[in-house]
């Protein structure tokens, strides 16, 4: 009787933890663009196309399974051929299959029109971030995982947007139709924002369109959705969709902070300044492969603590982390990074887990290489 | 059994084809297919008709796209 009692108990709190998890949800979402909704609506009416033709099929095959039974002295009807029902098996499929392309059709030719946008926005994937690119307000940016990696590493209870979170949001303005272009600086990602129903392939060498149109201001989140490498689930995507007036202000205040990132470069740092920025760009820009204790994720990317580069010549160190290693997975950080944070990050390479140079690199150190002064003046 | 005219064979052959399109023949319409048809007309009227398709589905994507006004 006990038992009996305890069954339809553990079937609520079953009930109950799966009402929990609110955000859990099956099926897809509506999103908040016209397309996103039709594209939604067209995988409902699809849905329950197959669940109309399920019922029939199975309905039939289960009721003369039934009425047919063996006990009821049912005979197999032997007959070789009926070119009349295989007929109607083929051309009724094949009308419901037209009847379908019909609203499919009018969304893809949709989808595909990107004619008339507002505003150009090319994203560029990189292993393992975004660049955003705004093609008029000339905007240049890089997009990075802010997830701590002491969540991703279960020493701390991860947080509510995990692996979703990143440094600067994709801000683009509501109810103006936007245009992505998009590419890969390394190998094929994918931009997928399942909200706004984007997913496009971005691949090296080649220029894909999309395009959206955003109803409501929000924070839509959104992941690379082509296997790209070791950080593959490391680079999400965050648009934040504001209303227009919202934009404009956010684009002056990016000016504003480039022309900032600009007078950083040219003033003078200490050695204090350097690491403690440097740290920071350390861990967003770097950690991903060298680790945070330098230590590197040998062969393929190996350790900074006590290596040659970071305890030897600083223009050699330099020139590695502003132009990249070629054949290998160290990427060219020149267009990522202001030179300020190029050079604190530097610093901070040759001071930090027991690299004690001692030495700093001034950002101006650094904007000379990238102005192509060359290092023969420069010398250790 | 009187042999069929030349029209009336290659109208048989070309509902074979069709049939062949559909997936679909009696039993009846195969044997007399392969009784009274040539291998080559079959060869030559499933080439026509693979490129009457082709054609045919072209010209519905146009009209699609026109109807879409891109």
């Amino acid at each position: 009787m006990g038992m009996i009692r305890i069954i339809p108990l553990s079937c609520a709190l079953i009930l109950l933890s799966a009402s929990a998890q609110a955000e859990w949800t099956l099926n897809l979402t509506p999103g908040v663009t016209e397309v996103s909704r039709s594209v939604y609506d067209l995988h409902m009416t699809i849905f329950w196309i197959c669940v109309a033709i399920g019922c029939v099929v199975f309905g039939v095959m289960f009721w003369s399974i039934f009425h047919h039974r063996k006990s009821r002295g049912a005979k197999a009807h032997h007959f070789h051929e009926h070119t009349a029902v295989e007929v109607m098996w083929t051309l009724i499929p094949l009308g419901i299959l037209v009847a379908m392309a019909v609203p499919a059709t009018a969304t893809l030719v949709d989808m595909y029109d990107p004619r008339d946008a507002k505003l150009d926005v090319q994203v560029t994937g990189y292993q393992w971030k975004w660049r955003y690119q705004y093609l008029d307000q000339e905007l240049d940016f890089f997009s990075n995982l802010t997830t701590p990696r002491e969540q991703i590493s279960n020493t701390e209870n991860k947080g509510e947007h995990y692996l979703l979170e990143v440094d600067r949001h994709l801000v683009l303005p509501t109810d103006t139709k936007i245009r992505f272009l998009l590419t890969a600086n390394d190998v094929i990602h994918s931009w997928w924002v399942p909200a706004l129903a984007v997913k496009k392939d971005a691949i090296p060498g080649f220029i894909n369109e999309a395009w959206t149109q955003i109803d409501e201001p929000g924070l839509y989140r959104g992941q690379c959705a082509e296997l790209c490498g070791k950080d593959h689930g490391f680079m999400p995507i965050v648009v934040e969709a504001v209303p227009p007036d919202q934009f404009e202000q956010w684009v002056a205040g990016m000016k504003a902070e480039k022309q900032a990132q600009q007078q950083a470069s040219e003033r003078t740092w200490t050695l204090d300044e350097l690491m403690a920025q440097g740290e920071q760009v350390y861990l967003s820009s770097c950690a991903a492969c060298h680790q945070a204790n330098g230590a590197g994720l040998p062969p393929a990317f190996p350790a900074l603590k006590g290596s040659a580069i970071a305890v030897g010549d600083v223009q050699a160190h330099i020139d590695i982390v502003l132009h990249g290693k070629p054949g290998t997975a160290m990427q060219a950080f020149a267009e990522q990074l202001s030179p300020a944070e190029l050079a604190a990050v530097i610093t901070y390479e040759r001071n930090a887990w027991g690299n004690s140079t001692g030495e700093a690199v001034s950002p101006a150190q650094v904007s000379r290489v990238l102005a192509g002064e060359g290092a023969a003046e420069e010398g250790m | 059994m009187s042999s069929p005219t030349i029209l009336r064979r290659w109208w048989n052959t070309l509902l074979g084809v069709l049939a062949g399109f559909l997936g679909v023949q009696s039993e009846a319409r195969r044997e007399r297919d392969f009784k009274e048809g040539r291998a080559l007309h079959f060869v030559v009227v499933g080439v026509l008709m693979a490129a009457v398709f082709v054609i045919f589905v072209i010209l519905l994507v146009r009209w699609a796209l026109q109807l879409a006004g891109a």
